[in-house]
């Protein structure tokens, strides 16, 4: 049938191989007329392509990840932020743009400035690979549609946390279904954090997510250390949801109530346009990015 | 009347022909008028060095607007129709790594032209690509159709043939 197609329609009965060959031929030269008419366009109209070398410039940061690592962000790193000013309480968090695409990366130029690195230009930082950046988290938390999972141990979690984080363990995970996940549907972008480094802890959350079907999944690889050392908003206490591994829920000063607040400010936890919970309800698509 | 397989190139073929140099057309024009925002775009996917995504800007754009030419005006257009698919098969490989990679970047494969997804790319757009490389190969294997230049030109060389024929037919019979 298709050689009969093919030699009705080329008029030449029998001869399906040299009208290949000839079709071959000229596909080649359709090539090279387009290639050689970009290339003339190139030259009256030349384009920049420095988005990433600007990036690393400017932030020291690889955009697309790969071998130009972020500089170490360590826990000691926290010294140097010992003059910080608490900006979770100063700054009020970002109005949550439920727009998608560069609408949301638009807003974050209102979006408040943190104290000590600077701000980077989300809009070369978008390329989010398994693993992201400290920088492209913030990025994230200003767009308020990805919904931030904190890994380590109930202790660190309640004496600081990426504000709006919410507190999900791989064993919480291996164990049953945490609260925390109704915050989350499976196409949600999720990213989880733990306190860097080897980020087991973070690794064995997203291995219990994927299992749940989270498909858009990373890992902010230099943790909590990293972004309270930078000075991106930061929240203290039990968060919205227990997850019952907590050690001694009896000494929680509000009585383990999920839904009270001690921090005294809706940026803590939960709450807040930037909440990734409010993200998540209202952009359950996860493709505000 | 046509009939058989001149029949299915007259109802099917063209309006197949032409929707594919619509989609290449259409996106290379976008594209060639803005070659900055689809360099940076095709930059995102990561997956060439820089030299070779500024050399990709512009061939990438120029290339399908050839391909978009001769496909309307039915030249070439099973060599056209190759290279259609070629580039499509290309774009989604590329898509299919990306989603592998699991970057969530936006597509930028037509430009501003949404045809069937929107939004980061996703395996919405491998089959959309894959109904357009469909596209591409009935376009390849029907030929141009009617109302082509190269159904013209075939016409041409048939007649020229039967009239050689002819003139063939009456030397012999005269020697005879």
């Amino acid at each position: 049938m298709a050689k009969r197609l093919l030699s009705e329609s080329s008029g030449l009965a029998g001869s399906g191989g040299l009208v290949w060959e000839r079709t071959l031929n000229r596909a080649l030269w359709i090539a090279a007329i387009g290639g050689a008419a970009g290339v003339a366009h190139s030259v009256f109209q030349p384009i920049t392509l420095e988005r990433d070398e600007q990036a690393a410039r400017d932030y020291g940061v690889a955009v697309f990840g790969g071998e130009e690592a972020i500089p170490a962000v360590s826990g000691n790193a926290g010294n140097d932020a010992a003059g910080i000013a608490d900006i979770t309480a100063a700054n009020e968090p970002p109005a949550f743009d439920a727009r998608a695409g560069s609408e949301n990366q638009a807003s974050a130029d209102d979006a408040p400035v943190h104290a000590t690195a600077p701000e980077p230009d989300c809009d070369g930082l978008w390329v989010f690979e398994e693993d992201i950046s400290l920088e492209q988290g913030w990025c994230a938390w200003q767009a308020g549609t990805f919904v931030f999972f904190d890994a380590r141990p109930y202790e660190e979690f309640e004496a600081g946390h990426v504000d709006g984080a919410f507190h999900v363990t791989g064993d919480m995970l291996s164990s049953g279904e945490p609260e925390a996940l109704t915050v989350a549907f499976p196409e949600d972008p999720v990213i989880v954090y733990c306190v860097g480094g080897d980020c087991s802890d973070a690794k064995a959350v997203v291995i219990g997510l994927q299992q749940r079907g989270y498909t858009s999944l990373h890992i902010m690889t230099d943790g909590y250390p990293g972004w309270d050392a930078l000075g991106y908003p930061t929240a203290a206490g039990p968060g919205m949801f227990l997850s019952g591994l907590e050690p001694d829920t009896d000494t929680d000063t509000d009585g383990g109530d999920d839904t009270d607040d001690t921090d005294g400010g809706d940026g803590g936890d939960g709450g807040g346009p930037g909440d990734p919970e409010d993200a998540s309800r209202e952009d359950p698509s996860g493709e505000g990015l | 009347m046509a009939s058989g397989p001149g029949l299915i190139r007259s109802v099917v073929a063209t309006p197949l022909r032409l929707a594919a140099a619509g989609v290449f057309g259409f996106a290379a024009f976008i594209k060639i008028g803005d070659p900055q925002a689809f360099g940076l775009s095709i930059q995102t996917f990561d997956f060439m060095p820089d030299h070779l995504v500024h050399v990709s800007a512009f061939a990438i754009p120029w290339i399908e607007m050839a391909v978009g030419v001769l496909l309307v005006l039915g030249a070439w257009s099973r060599a056209a129709a190759l290279v259609y698919t070629a580039m499509l098969a290309s774009f989604t490989l590329l898509v299919y790594v990306t989603l592998e990679r699991g970057l969530s970047i936006e597509c930028g494969c037509f430009g501003k032209l949404k045809l069937m997804c929107d939004g980061t790319i996703s395996s919405c757009n491998l089959v959309q690509n894959g109904l357009l490389m469909g596209i591409g190969g009935l376009v390849m294997l029907l030929g141009p159709g009617r109302w082509s230049v190269d159904d013209l030109v075939r016409r041409a060389r048939l007649g020229e043939s039967r009239l050689r024929q002819t003139q063939l037919g009456e030397t012999q019979l005269g020697e005879a």
